[in-house]
């Protein structure tokens, strides 16, 4: 496919603008301050091939190692299929600190993987030694909090997840708001549904 | 506006306004690469012809913050009455109409519903419908909260009757030189009467139409056509 420079301009912008409207879903409906306050969270699209498309202007660092998430969660033995959606905090593959948890949808064109709505969040707390999943006197990872390797994000993975974790309930509230967001990528432009208001 | 949205204009039309504004419609088309221009009916006083039909309108808020959950309906009915008492006030014979702004108890954001009544339940379940309309989640059963209530008042003003009025104008004033953009050679270009222009009109470019608020140029490779609004809509001959 081949584009002039008006339709290139167009096209470049409509992704930006599905990237930041993927964060006002997520800052307009989270519960907890670190995300709707604080707002240290980032959005971003990627191809099939796992480059990023689109960011919104948000967290530098997020948005930088966003790109190894969606190497990890395509390097999995078991690759991703449309309509997918993948957790992991894991530094290791694809994270940044543990608080940072970033879900990744694998969006459906066409019946196949055409490309990734990514979101990163700071989670308030991911359990560990000391609330708020940042311990100064942690001599090891384990100490800092749940460490979630690239894992489909099922009901199953979100229960063990909140067993272990200070504040469950607004834990819930955040990752369903950060899940709407990865789904809100995924739908594309925003003038292809025509909401009220 | 529309480029930055992911919109692109060479799909929509032009609706150039303001005294001069016609003047420039198919060169900035041009340069967009948009085939559509429609030249309103007084095209000089279109916002005023807005601002002398649009509808007036108050705007009243009163904080109300409570769980929906310990909520009887006469308590939203009497929270509502003094904003309704005082719209009536300010605007007699308006139309009022009731939204409050709720959220998810612990979420920072409020959406703005509309709601005809006062069953804490049914607005509750219109709340709960326009957060997974709008932000693709429904709460998972968090309680909700009411933040404000709004009444808006509204009364309409009569529209102006910009199609009723009589124009019967079918043929060009005549003929002047003209030289068009910049080291151009003087074409001729026939004049016509913007403002009395019979509907279904054909105004081959270039034609220059003046009327008594605004001036318009259909340049040449475009023709115009006579709306029965009085608008001209101008597509690429």
């Amino acid at each position: 496919m081949t584009l002039d420079a008006v339709a290139l301009e167009v096209m470049g912008h409509a992704f930006a603008a599905i990237a930041e409207e993927m964060g006002l879903v997520l800052i307009h409906s989270a519960p907890s301050p670190n995300i709707r306050e604080r707002r240290d969270c980032s959005a971003a699209l990627f191809d099939a091939a796992g480059a990023m498309t689109a960011q919104a202007a948000h967290i530098p660092v997020h948005l930088g190692a966003m790109a190894e998430s969606v190497a990890a969660v395509r390097a999995l033995a078991s690759p991703p299929r449309p309509g997918d959606v993948f957790i992991l905090n894991d530094p290791y593959t694809g994270g940044s600190h543990l608080p940072d948890i970033t879900l990744i949808g694998a969006v459906d064109v066409d019946g196949v993987v055409g490309g990734y709505s990514v979101v990163r969040a700071h989670h308030s707390d991911v359990g560990g030694m000391r609330a708020g999943s940042m311990p100064a006197g942690a001599r090891e990872i384990f100490a800092e909090g749940v460490i979630l390797p690239p894992l489909l994000f099922t009901p199953e993975v979100e229960r063990m997840l909140l067993a272990n974790v200070r504040t469950p309930e607004t834990r819930r509230g955040d990752l369903a708001a950060q899940r709407a967001a990865v789904e809100r990528g995924a739908d594309g432009p925003p003038w292809r549904k025509r909401r009220a208001i | 506006v529309s480029v930055a949205r992911g919109l692109d204009p060479r799909r929509m039309a032009l609706v150039p306004f303001g005294g001069a504004g016609p003047l420039f419609g198919c060169a900035l088309a041009d340069a967009l690469g948009m085939r559509t221009i429609v030249i309103p009916p007084h095209p000089g006083v279109l916002s005023a012809l807005g601002l002398a039909a649009a509808a007036e309108r108050v705007d009243l808020v009163a904080s109300y913050h409570r769980e929906l959950d310990g909520l009887q309906p006469t308590d939203i009915g009497r929270a509502f009455s003094p904003l309704l008492r005082e719209g009536s006030e300010q605007l007699p014979g308006a139309a009022l109409w009731r939204y409050v702004d709720c959220r998810f108890v612990g979420q920072g954001y409020e959406l703005t519903i509309p709601v005809a009544t006062n069953n804490p339940r049914q607005i509750q379940d219109a709340f709960v419908a326009a957060h997974q309309e709008r932000l693709g989640h429904d709460g998972m059963g968090r309680p909700v909260e009411l933040v404000n209530l709004r009444v808006v008042a509204v009364r309409e003003a009569p529209l102006p009757r910009v199609a009723g009025t009589k124009r019967t104008t079918g043929k060009s004033r005549g003929r002047r030189a003209v030289a068009l953009g910049k080291g151009s050679k003087r074409v001729m270009a026939s004049l016509w009467a913007l403002d009395d222009l019979a509907a279904g009109v054909t105004l081959d470019g270039p034609a220059i139409l003046a009327g008594g608020d605004a001036t318009a140029l259909i340049e040449s490779g475009w023709r115009g056509s006579v709306h029965e609004s009085g608008a001209i809509v101008v597509e690429r001959a």
